[in-house]
């Protein structure tokens, strides 16, 4: 069989055909309803990738908020001391060390103020805390104790007047809390920041 | 697309369809998936008829044919599935060959029956096979031989040979 008999063939086979119309109007029709089909998945291809971005962002948002409060959150201690938490950065469920300062701050005479803290500053288990203070004397540290016996503010630097308004109004900020600072979380053996 | 436009493709329609068609059966197998085939390839020439030139018309849509074919024979659905009912033979009058080269094309690789198409039913020598099946021209070459011999095989055995020995 030679290339002229399969060109032969093929015309013989081709020329068999039934009939067909092709209408130029019936073809535009289908181009215009192509063209509207080819934008219309455009806008839904926009659509989607925005809603894709959107996804995207709010599920990387979702995972920040989640290291943010994961983060702080003491581990169960493997010894049957209570762990503080010494940078008082998880949620407060007694009287914050930001509040503390603020109110002993308060109460402080004139010219008389709460220095920078110290990293580890926080409530101990018996809520104990120590503040640095400041002045244009020098510097001087002043001890405060929180619990449900009541509250105490010692300092070598500032008059018994100004220790019981101190410590009155550390007892009246506690109160507004549920728990006394330094309190052990039930279950979490870990102590609250208190901050 | 103004009248004139639609004027002139409305005539090149009318020469080129028949060929078009011819081409579409011959790589598909099948007059109703041919003109399917020719349908959708129409409408994207008609889509780009204000920028192709009306000689270039032609090979567009054999390009577009061409790939058309070719991805269809590619997909899963699209591809033949065995039947236990044996289609109707079509009678073969006297003179006429019984030699069934639509049949035989369908056998050939999708790419290979493409090359014989337009090279043995278009008539388009090497290089412009090449260009519109984005090949190099050895690769025409080797597919038409190879397709030839494949093709010379298939139809050895003409396809109504085996029905006298089904009648008693």
């Amino acid at each position: 069989m030679s290339e002229n008999d399969i060109r032969t063939l093929m015309g013989t086979a081709a020329a068999d055909a039934p009939a067909r119309e092709f209408s130029t109007p019936v073809i535009a029709s289908a181009a215009a309803v192509r063209t509207r089909r080819r934008r219309a998945w455009y806008g839904v291809g926009a659509l989607g990738a925005a809603a894709a971005v959107t996804v995207v962002a709010t599920v990387s948002l979702g995972l920040l908020g989640n290291e943010g409060t994961k983060a702080p959150v003491a581990s169960a201690p493997t010894s049957s001391a209570p762990v503080i938490d010494p940078g008082g950065i998880s949620l407060p469920s007694s009287l914050p060390l930001g509040e503390l300062v603020g109110v002993v701050d308060g109460a402080l005479p004139s010219g008389t103020t709460v220095a920078e803290l110290p990293v580890d500053a926080a409530f101990t288990p018996d809520g104990a805390i120590t503040l640095p203070l400041t002045s244009a004397g020098g510097s001087a540290d002043l001890a405060i104790t929180a619990s449900a016996a009541g509250c105490t503010a010692t300092s070598a630097a500032l008059d018994q007047a100004t220790l019981d308004a101190i410590s009155s109004a550390v007892c009246t900020a506690a109160a507004a809390y549920p728990n006394q600072p330094g309190t052990v979380l039930p279950g979490s053996g870990s102590v609250d920041p208190a901050s | 697309m103004t009248t004139n436009h639609d004027a002139e493709f409305t005539a090149w329609v009318e020469r080129t369809a028949a060929s078009l068609r011819g081409t579409a059966y011959l790589m598909c197998g099948d007059w109703h998936a041919a003109d399917d085939v020719v349908q959708d390839t129409l409408v994207r020439v008609y889509e780009r008829w204000h920028r192709i030139r009306p000689e270039a018309a032609t090979s567009y849509a054999r390009r577009v044919i061409t790939t058309a074919t070719i991805d269809r024979a590619r997909r899963p659905w699209r591809r033949e599935v065995s039947s236990d009912v044996l289609p109707e033979r079509v009678a073969v009058s006297e003179g006429e060959t019984p030699f069934d080269v639509v049949g035989a094309l369908a056998q050939l690789p999708p790419r290979q029956r493409a090359v014989l198409v337009l090279r043995f039913f278009d008539d388009l020598d090497v290089n412009e096979t090449a260009r519109l099946l984005g090949i190099t021209p050895g690769t025409v070459k080797s597919a038409t031989s190879r397709g030839l011999e494949s093709l010379r095989v298939l139809m050895r055995t003409p396809v109504h040979a085996g029905l006298s020995e089904e009648t008693p």
